[in-house]
């Protein structure tokens, strides 16, 4: 047992040694098992899960893909803003809204679509008044040798390749069903990645799966080793990047000035340049 | 002392009594007959045991060589045996896939030579929770084998034991604890794996959708259910938990 003491950087002898290091084990283990939810918590520029609020902070929680144009607007809105900071934590929306409603402080929230930020207003936890702030649409993904022979959405119903797209639970999930219905495709997923989006292209890179259903921005984002294939406007798989003012906003005033940063040409470009399709 | 025992114990019970408060006892028949909780279930148990079992046949091996032989680099050797443990869950996923993978190191040819391929397979599952789960069964076996005193078994053999026999009547009863207590937390930290699931061996119902991963779909749509799943699946890691209790190392019932 000393051998495993003395890997862990511990001396400890006899029988007592091997109960503590059984421990150590499992506590070890413990705070690695944590899944999504680590991620969930978060916070870009924190310090901890609820870093101190200061003066002219704005709290905003969002869902991961939309970090590349968040991140962006942040640092623009700061630029603009002497004396005000942005705080961005990042996570599924459901972990979000369990945080906002365990006291966790939030001014605004951004949903990766419309149909979401219904369902957010529907609990009563953001305000009537949404922005829109940038598009972003569903692409069939592919490793970039194209392996599968991909050319349009019917390789989703092929059962011969190996087809992988977001939970029915998430909103690019729910997005792919309306475009699988529209097209009239029977979905043969192997996989319905609770990652999401971004999950589904890291499916793609490692040439695990041979054709996926993602958000452009995502499959932009690892570009060389996948490759994206457009679908028509006619297909649907549309969505609107959307913010509002959380109703329990410790800095109403804040979350107003950054959410009318957001729907301003500069909040807008900041998304574009991140790869969101302009309004 | 006493103070901090007890201080440790409601740390670790709070969040189970948290989810007891908050659980929806209500609705509980007509949620846990809902579609998919019952195949969610089986899975995780299925393959929770065939990873128990896998960690048994390999580890209990690896343990008594650690223990008992003179290899070069041993420490090399423990420091590898604890990188399951090491690693994010999802990290140790990524790692699996760029080794067993259709892509992987050794994958490819699995793929090539047999048409084997293991992510999105139950199979697949199998290999991501054995591979989590096997340091338990490795660093609790190899503990208890050292604690064994080697003179026990040559008096065995000068009382006219055959090696065989001084194995199965003096070592094995003397590690069995062990090896009880390294199957029960190999099994309970399969059942509630994660990350390296989601990542090797994909999501999809009745093939590689586990308890967990039911349970973190759940929290998208409605966080009761996540609460009650998660209850779900404690439920039977702690009653294993429970009757294995006393067979831990070095504790009496």
């Amino acid at each position: 047992m000393d051998g495993w003491a003395d890997v862990m950087g511990i001396r400890l002898r006899g029988r007592r040694g091997a109960l503590a290091v059984a421990f150590v084990a499992v506590a070890l283990v413990s705070s690695g098992c944590s899944g999504g939810s680590g991620q969930a918590g978060a916070i870009s520029g924190g310090t901890g899960s609820v870093p101190a609020v200061a003066a002219g902070t704005v709290m905003v929680m969002a869902p991961a893909p939309l970090k590349g144009g968040l991140d962006a607007a942040k640092a623009a809105f700061e630029r603009g803003h002497v004396g005000m900071k942005v705080l961005v934590s990042y996570g599924h929306v459901p972990a979000l809204l369990a945080q906002i409603s365990q006291g966790v402080p939030a001014d605004v929230l951004v949903t990766p679509d419309e149909e979401t930020m219904k369902q957010v207003q529907a609990k009563g936890v953001v305000g009537s008044a949404t922005v829109a702030v940038a598009g972003n649409r569903l692409v069939l993904v592919v490793p970039d040798a194209n392996p599968g022979n991909v050319k349009d959405v019917t390789a989703l119903g092929d059962a011969a390749l190996t087809v992988v797209v977001c939970a029915a639970e998430l909103p690019c999930g729910t997005l792919t069903s309306q475009l699988a219905g529209r097209a009239g495709v029977t979905l043969s997923a192997d996989s319905r990645e609770p990652g999401g989006s971004p999950a589904v292209v890291t499916k793609v890179a490692t040439g695990e799966a041979d054709v996926g259903v993602c958000f452009a921005t995502d499959a932009k984002a690892a570009a060389g080793k996948v490759r994206a294939i457009p679908l028509s406007d006619r297909a649907g798989g549309s969505a609107t990047v959307t913010a509002a003012a959380a109703r329990a906003a410790g800095n109403a005033g804040g979350a107003g000035q950054f959410l009318a940063f957001l729907s301003s040409a500069e909040g807008r470009a900041a998304f574009t340049g991140a790869g969101f399709a302009p309004l | 002392m006493w103070l901090l025992g007890l201080l440790c114990v409601a740390f670790l019970a709070l969040p189970v009594a948290g989810l007891l408060a908050r659980a929806p006892w209500s609705g509980l028949t007509e949620r846990l007959t809902r579609p998919g909780v019952a195949d969610a279930l089986w899975l995780s148990a299925l393959c929770a045991t065939a990873s128990t079992l896998v960690a048994l046949l390999l580890g209990v091996p690896l343990a008594w060589l650690l223990a008992h032989q003179s290899l070069p680099g041993k420490s090399l050797l423990r420091a590898i045996v604890l990188v399951p443990l090491l690693l994010p869950p999802i990290v140790d996923g990524v790692g699996l896939l760029a080794a067993l993978g259709r892509r992987g190191l050794v994958g490819q040819w699995l793929y090539g030579t047999f048409n084997v391929r293991l992510p999105f397979s139950t199979a697949g599952v199998v290999v991501a929770v054995s591979y989590v789960a096997l340091p338990f069964v490795v660093v609790t076996v190899e503990g208890a084998l050292r604690s064994v005193n080697p003179r026990l078994g040559q008096v065995a053999a000068t009382l006219g034991a055959s090696p065989m026999v001084a194995a199965r009547t003096v070592s094995l009863p003397m590690v069995l604890p062990s090896l009880t207590a390294g199957a029960v937390l190999a099994w309970a930290r399969s059942m509630g794996e994660f990350g390296a699931t989601v990542t090797f061996a994909g999501n999809l119902p009745g093939r590689t959708q586990t308890l967990p991963l039911a349970t973190f779909l759940a929290m998208e749509t409605d966080l009761d259910q996540a609460i009650l799943l998660s209850l779900l699946l404690l439920t039977p890691t702690l009653g294993i938990l429970l009757v294995a209790r006393g067979r831990w190392p070095g504790m009496k019932a």
